[in-house]
């Protein structure tokens, strides 16, 4: 009998049985220990995720009552009057999430890699590249909007002191997404660095000696033909979490352009938090959509990172 | 020889790399201590014509920084340690104590793991409208963040690893489970509980999204609120870029300060996430 099953025997039969007692108390007592952090998920977890989808089949405005809608949220969003800002704003998330991902992880690979070895001052510089992890986004939007402004930032300034022009990003979306990939990536691209750099130490020394009687002999190659192949969980550990975590990105856009010019810069969670007091049911249904497409970027991206895995 | 030669290729790369990722912490700083004429017709130079403090009074008044300190302490310690009780419960328990359906509550708790609050934000705060006297109260900051998939998750990985005898030890010893839990257990696991610490404290600190769709009363207003709402949003309109970094510097501090004194936790905290995967 497994202990599932006594237990299962136990509950049902604790009359009869006395012995059987003491179990069911254990049971009882190791529930126990999940037992609050369970309400609390049910209650803050579980049971909005059920009321964010009803939501989303509901017209509502918060003063009236909700009325029933069927599928008209998610048309209307989709393709139908109001798809215009919500269609927009996927693509500002999709163009960020291009953008910014590959660049925090590919600078943080390279950091890692020169960092790899021993070096002088080597925690020095770790520190370095780490330290805006510590520091909020709130924080450093503000420093980088300030630094990059057109008017009275330092760097258009010393630029334009040169000659060079500087685009002028608060009439642009272009530019203010590039300034915002920039600040994104000067932020986070520490967090990747120390996994990358976890991954790296991981790896035997005997592995690279090997291959340099093999003939792997420049930089290049030990990375190419033995760092690389070996930290390819790393890469797709951090693809997935770097392409969620962007794609929630919010507080950027918030701080540095407040989501113009015109919803140029406008995320989908910033779309959500404009008009879910006035749009519950359309806001409902964009956080839905959202709540799908990361539980679809997840599942494809595991999918995949597990066939690479059997590739190497 | 070699070595030497590649190392110093490898300075050639990282000194410019320290200029740029530093620059911008020390233009901060530097402007905070310009006056806001200053910052506004010489924007040019880093280094201020002579320094002076004011702006951190001026700053510190504006955005009633204490209040908002408070505020976001009570919140960021209040959901750390709440989170670091329930999750090492929860987590010892999946690690360690078999019940029925516990390995189906274990997925349950996994498959939540990525759903951020980003995206539940609207529903819990209706639910938290809908109860009388929540929003604007440390309730709405603190109950909705205290069970977090992400620790209980940690704390289960860490006490998988810790070697069973001394458990068992005690059991034949005669000591209930929760003696056992709270007298050998956890205090073997202070590295979770230190992981655990930095990442929410650091999140909570942070976070601006929560406290700006539960928060609208000033009074109960977060520092980041204070920085993105009063400082920045105040500053489109009559740019004081010099006030503006004081306060980035001030609610800044706290973090950095942990951040200098455990650098090492903070680095292997951050490595911990990464068996997220």
């Amino acid at each position: 009998m497994t202990t599932h099953e006594r237990a299962a025997a136990s509950t049902a039969q604790r009359r009869r049985w006395r012995p059987h007692r003491r179990e069911l108390r254990r049971q009882i007592t190791s529930f126990s220990f999940v037992l609050p952090a369970l309400i609390l998920m049910a209650i803050f977890l579980f049971y909005p995720i059920g009321y964010l989808i009803w939501l989303a089949f509901e017209k509502w405005d918060l003063l009236g009552t909700p009325v029933f809608v069927g599928f008209h949220n998610f048309y209307n969003i989709i393709f139908g009057p109001f798809s215009s800002d919500f269609m927009k704003s996927v693509g500002v998330t999709v163009l960020f999430v291009i953008l910014a991902m590959p660049a925090q992880v590919g600078l943080g690979l390279f950091l890692a890699v020169i960092l790899e070895r021993e070096l002088k001052g080597k925690a020095f510089f770790r520190s370095t590249f780490f330290f805006p992890m510590v520091i909020s986004f709130v924080a450093a939007g503000i420093t980088f909007k300030w630094l990059f402004d057109n008017q009275l930032g330092m760097i258009p300034a010393a630029l334009a002191s040169a000659g060079i022009p500087f685009p002028n990003w608060h009439a642009d979306g272009t530019w203010g997404m590039i300034i915002i990939v920039i600040t994104n990536t000067w932020k986070v691209a520490g967090f990747s660095m120390i996994l990358y750099i976890a991954g790296l130490e991981g790896i035997s020394n005997d592995l690279y000696e090997a291959a340099e009687i093999d003939g792997v002999r420049s930089a290049w190659q030990r990375f190419r033909f033995i760092s690389w192949p070996l930290i390819v969980p790393t890469t797709a550990l951090l693809v997935i979490t770097n392409t969620i975590g962007s794609f929630q990105a919010f507080v950027p856009f918030f701080v540095m352009t407040t989501g113009g010019p015109g919803g140029d810069t406008t995320s989908i969670v910033y779309y959500i938090y404009n008009n879910f007091a006035s749009q519950t049911g359309l806001a409902s249904a964009a956080a839905t959509l959202f709540l799908i497409a990361v539980l679809a970027i997840t599942a494809v991206q595991l999918s995949i990172a597990r066939q690479r895995e059997q590739v190497y | 020889m070699k070595v030497g030669q590649s190392n110093r290729k490898r300075y050639f790369v990282l000194i410019p790399l320290t200029v740029v990722f530093l620059f911008p912490l020390l233009w901060v700083v530097m402007t905070s201590l310009k006056t806001n004429e200053e910052a506004l017709t010489n924007p040019v130079s880093l280094i201020p014509a002579v320094f002076q403090w004011g702006n951190y009074p001026d700053v510190i008044a504006r955005i009633n920084f204490f209040r908002e300190l408070f505020n976001t302490l009570v919140m960021a310690l209040s959901v750390t340690f709440g989170q670091i009780i329930l999750a090492a419960l929860a987590g010892y328990a999946f690690a360690r104590l078999p019940f029925l359906g516990r390995d189906l509550l274990f997925i349950l708790v996994l498959a939540t793991l990525i759903i951020p609050f980003e995206i539940l934000f609207v529903p819990i705060y209706l639910m938290l409208a809908g109860w009388h006297d929540w929003l604007n109260t440390f309730k709405a900051l603190i109950i909705p963040s205290l069970a977090s998939p992400f620790a209980i998750f940690v704390f289960r990985q860490f006490f998988i690893t810790i070697p069973k005898e001394l458990e068992e030890a005690a059991m034949v010893d005669g000591a209930g489970q929760y003696r056992i839990f709270f007298s050998i257990a956890l205090p073997l696991a202070g590295s979770a509980i230190a992981t655990v610490f930095i990442l929410t404290f650091l999140g909570e600190w942070s976070n601006l999204l929560k406290p700006l769709v539960f928060n609208t009363s000033p009074d109960m207003y977060t520092l980041q609120q204070g920085l993105a709402i009063t400082l920045n949003r105040g500053s489109n309109l009559s740019p004081d870029i010099a006030t503006t970094m004081a306060g980035v510097v001030l609610t800044s501090f706290v973090p950095v300060v942990m951040f200098l004194v455990g650098q090492r936790y903070f680095i292997r905290s951050i490595a911990a996430s990464g068996i997220k995967g």
